[in-house]
């Protein structure tokens, strides 16, 4: 019998009146991954932050090796040995690696009144090595890294502490292969060790590669555990959906075929960093599929298309009925009919802390005002509309967008491009952290702007989604394309995997 | 069905999101009233004749103009030390006009003027050229006040010419009204109130979400300047001259106020033209009032200080990232990480 390493016992959350987890008791074994899965809004991140300390349950006990345990914040928590690594970024800026790595635990390395600097980038080195990481210097400024090498530095900082119970909470999303291979390593020798793991995830492949038994949640309850041997795709789906799911819902047709007509023309493309002479040309009622690694180039191109960034050689000109015009900030592009969706959601598309209402409308304030006053008798029926066109599952349009889960959140980014009416978009890793109950709204979506004759591109790191989507997909790699493929909803993902990398 | 829905609806449950986001537009105005009773109280309401309350209503009326300006510079999450400076520039140039015989309006419209190019350079030095707010206004802050002490010692400025219209209530007060209206449509429904709000919330989602950053956040410090105009105008026609000291101290006693009045010190959404209303009267009557209760001045400044930390607590408690904003503002950011 495996030991318990944390038991939670009929633990509620509720957000005012919504209720977060109903009556959640479950047990996390040493010596086991265990997965943690479930729709946006089913309350598995909710657990985890309970879990982790970031917030008390409303009701409930929490269990550990048999004592009563109530983290009163992330660091009581850390203290009593529960890590969690997050989704979003939580490193400092502007200080060194290791100065990140140990941020707050200085104490340890006191030398008289002074911190001791060797002794503690030797120590970072070492907290480094432990995790499998050669590639960075821990005298570095953080600043010098990407965004994966921050996770990474993270990860070094929260294992540190050889916590009893890691949790990993949607981390991997955002991470290429050698972010997701070091976090998964460290995993498995955790679990080696006897300590207990929990994943948090949307990715049933990724779940059933990397987890010893899974638990489901749906809406806030319990749905199941499922052990290793029990594990298929298609009863996890089922079990997070509640019913049975088909496991198509990409675009059924097959024709690729796009009118003549060119809406969206870059030429010649060039950054200092990675773009080298990029042609491209978008036709009304396309999808044009753009994929490649994080790194290739790809997600510049889409900033560079829609003004944000400026090529250092190149143009991109939107060709509308009766004139061109050349695309140079964001502004004009939002005025001339094209709409931008960030991959990075919570940071660069969405106002947090200030009502779904406020997030909607804000790309179409121009449009419904007048005289530069913002005609609320045109704003409310728009964001009404949106709500309902997206079913955005909220409380009312007032509701605060941090209040809302993931999917309804970039439901929020998609209403707010909708409500421009923009003719052109550009979708930069358009279902990121979404479920797949919203990713199949989303597919559908996007199938219906085609057919209205909206132009879209879609940036993705999933070929499976590119492949299922789009009219004609370009592969980039090291700022080139390097093939182009027409639609053919049979292409396998290892066809075009040699084209990336 | 449809139809009616479009109609304006506005449920229960709207309602009271509506209560929860506007939470720090109630608390001030209750807080108000509650300085406004207790020292009434206190005072066996000798603090509200007639005297003691034009005294009241004299000191926070400065502080309510510029606070309905500032507000703006606030939403965007911006900060302005210069206001009480530019006030003083703006003022000297009004009565070296009013001294070559150039008419009283002229004047005022001239003091707004001077007060909205001072800001306008403020707020570019901020917005085009990337000087930190607070940096650049400081900077500002002493060239104003420089100038006006140079100036100030070789020649007298006096106000020599009737300004008693613009030292009479109803006209103060009319102002006082119609800058209340005018700041409030502006911020809640014009594009300019509701794009520097956004970009408080988050500026790089505004940008990307077609919203010309720099050209608003500039137009917030046209506004801002505007109403340091009106306020050093109707300063310098009450007090009759220019001094050194004139409205010095204002640039922080208006920012206290905000906080008082609930304003989130990252701006954003939240901001909202009561707190500077409340904010100045509930600064003012508390000051006053524990002066007439024979407080002597020093002790009024340190409990106006308790008082302060008191309503950002109790305003702000549970939503840390406003209180780190505060921080943030003069450059702490990085604290915000290490508490997170």
């Amino acid at each position: 019998m495996k030991e318990v390493v944390l038991k939670v016992e009929n633990i509620c959350k509720n957000f005012g009146p919504t209720k977060a987890l109903t009556d959640v008791t479950m047990e996390f074994y040493g010596g086991e991954i265990c997965g943690l899965i479930g729709e946006n809004g089913s309350g598995k991140s909710t657990l985890s932050s309970v879990i982790a300390g970031i917030q008390p349950p409303t009701s409930g006990v929490m269990y550990k090796h048999g004592e009563r345990y109530l983290p009163v914040n992330p660091v009581d928590g850390q203290k009593k040995g529960v890590a969690m690594i997050v989704q979003e970024a939580g490193t400092i800026p502007n200080i060194s690696i290791t100065d990140n790595i140990f941020a707050g635990k200085e104490q340890f390395f006191l030398k008289g009144p002074f911190v001791n600097k060797k002794a503690m980038q030797q120590a970072a080195k070492e907290a480094l090595d432990k995790i499998g990481v050669d590639r960075m210097d821990p005298a570095d400024n953080i600043n010098v890294l990407s965004q994966e090498d921050k996770k990474i530095v993270e990860i070094a900082r929260a294992l540190d502490d050889d916590p009893e119970l890691l949790i990993v909470d949607e981390t991997t999303t955002a991470l290429s292969v050698y972010g997701r291979d070091i976090i998964y390593a460290n995993m498995r020798r955790m679990r080696d060790e006897g300590k207990a793991v929990i994943i948090i995830s949307h990715d049933i492949d990724e779940i059933m590669a990397q987890c010893d038994s899974v638990v489901v949640l749906r809406d806030g309850v319990k749905v199941g555990r499922l052990e290793k041997e029990e594990m298929n795709g298609r009863a996890i789906r089922n079990m997070m959906v509640g019913r049975d799911m088909s496991e198509n819902y990409y675009r059924e047709d097959a024709d690729g075929a796009v009118s003549e007509e060119v809406v969206l023309e870059a030429s010649d493309i060039s950054t200092e960093k990675v773009l080298k002479g990029i042609d491209l040309k978008l036709h009304k009622g396309e999808i044009l599929g753009i994929g490649g690694l994080t790194e290739s180039g790809m997600h510049e191109l889409g900033r560079i298309l829609y003004g944000i960034e400026k090529p250092i050689k190149g143009k991109v000109v939107l060709k509308k009925r009766d004139s061109d015009y050349k695309i140079t900030n964001p502004w004009g592009s939002v005025k001339h009919g094209i709409g931008y969706v960030s991959k990075n959601r919570d940071v660069e598309a969405l106002l947090l802390t200030t009502t779904i209402r406020n997030n909607i409308t804000l790309a179409s304030l121009k449009k419904i005002s007048r005289g530069g006053f913002v005609s609320a008798a045109k704003e409310i029926p728009m964001v009404q509309e949106e709500i309902d066109r997206l079913s955005i599952k909220c409380n009312s349009m007032y509701s605060n967008v941090n209040s809302l889960s993931g999917g309804n959140k970039q439901k929020v980014v998609f209403g707010k491009w909708l409500a421009t009416g923009a003719d052109v978009l550009i979708l930069d890793c358009p279902t990121r952290g979404v479920d797949i109950g919203v990713k199949s709204a989303m597919y559908s979506l996007i199938e219906e702007l085609k057919n209205a004759g909206k132009s879209i591109i879609m940036i993705s790191e999933e070929l499976a989604e590119l492949i299922g989507m789009s009219d004609r997909i370009l592969i980039m790699k090291d700022g080139q394309f390097t093939k182009e493929f027409p639609r053919n909803p049979d292409l396998k993902e290892h066809d075009i995997i040699n084209y990336m990398i | 069905m449809m139809r009616n829905r479009q109609i304006a609806v506005f449920e229960d449950n709207d309602m009271q999101e509506y209560i929860k986001n506007n939470r720090n537009v109630v608390t001030p105005i209750i807080g108000m009233i509650l300085v406004i009773l207790v020292f009434g109280f206190a005072t066996g309401w000798k603090n509200y004749t007639a005297n003691n309350l034009q005294t009241i209503l004299n000191q926070s009326y400065s502080l309510a103009i510029l606070a309905m300006g500032l507000i703006f510079i606030f939403a965007h999450g911006g900060i302005d030390f210069s206001c009480a400076s530019v006030m003083a520039f703006s003022g000297l140039i009004a009565g070296l006009l009013m001294q070559i015989g150039v008419p009283v309006v002229i004047c005022g419209i001239a003091c707004v003027l001077v007060g909205t190019i001072c800001s306008v350079i403020t707020g570019a030095l901020t917005v085009v050229f990337g000087v930190p707010a607070f940096i650049s206004s400081i900077c500002m802050m002493n060239i104003c006040r420089g100038i006006v002490m140079a100036v100030i010692a070789t020649n007298a400025v006096s106000v020599t010419v009737d300004v008693s219209a613009f030292k009479s209530w109803p006209v103060k007060i009319i102002v006082l009204i119609v800058v209340f209206i005018v700041t409030t449509f502006l911020l809640s429904k014009s594009l300019i109130g509701r794009y520097n709000k956004a970009i408080g919330e988050n500026s790089v989602a505004a940008e990307q979400s077609g919203i010309s950053v720099k050209k608003y956040r500039l137009l917030a410090y046209m506004i801002s300047g505007v109403c340091v105009g009106i306020a050093a105008f109707f300063l310098l026609c009450r007090t009759g001259r220019m001094a050194t000291g004139f409205a010095n101290g204002l640039q922080l006693e208006v920012i206290v106020a905000l906080m008082l009045g609930g304003l989130p010190p990252r701006g954003g959404y939240r901001s909202n033209i009561v707190s500077a209303i409340a904010g100045p009267l509930i600064l003012t009557v508390l000051g006053n009032g524990l002066v007439i209760l024979g407080m002597d001045d020093l002790m009024t400044e340190g409990i106006k200080g308790l008082v302060f930390l008191a309503v950002v607590f109790v305003n702000y408690r549970g939503s840390s990232e406003s209180i780190t904003g505060l921080f943030g503002k003069i450059g702490l950011d990085s604290k915000k990480m290490l508490l997170k």
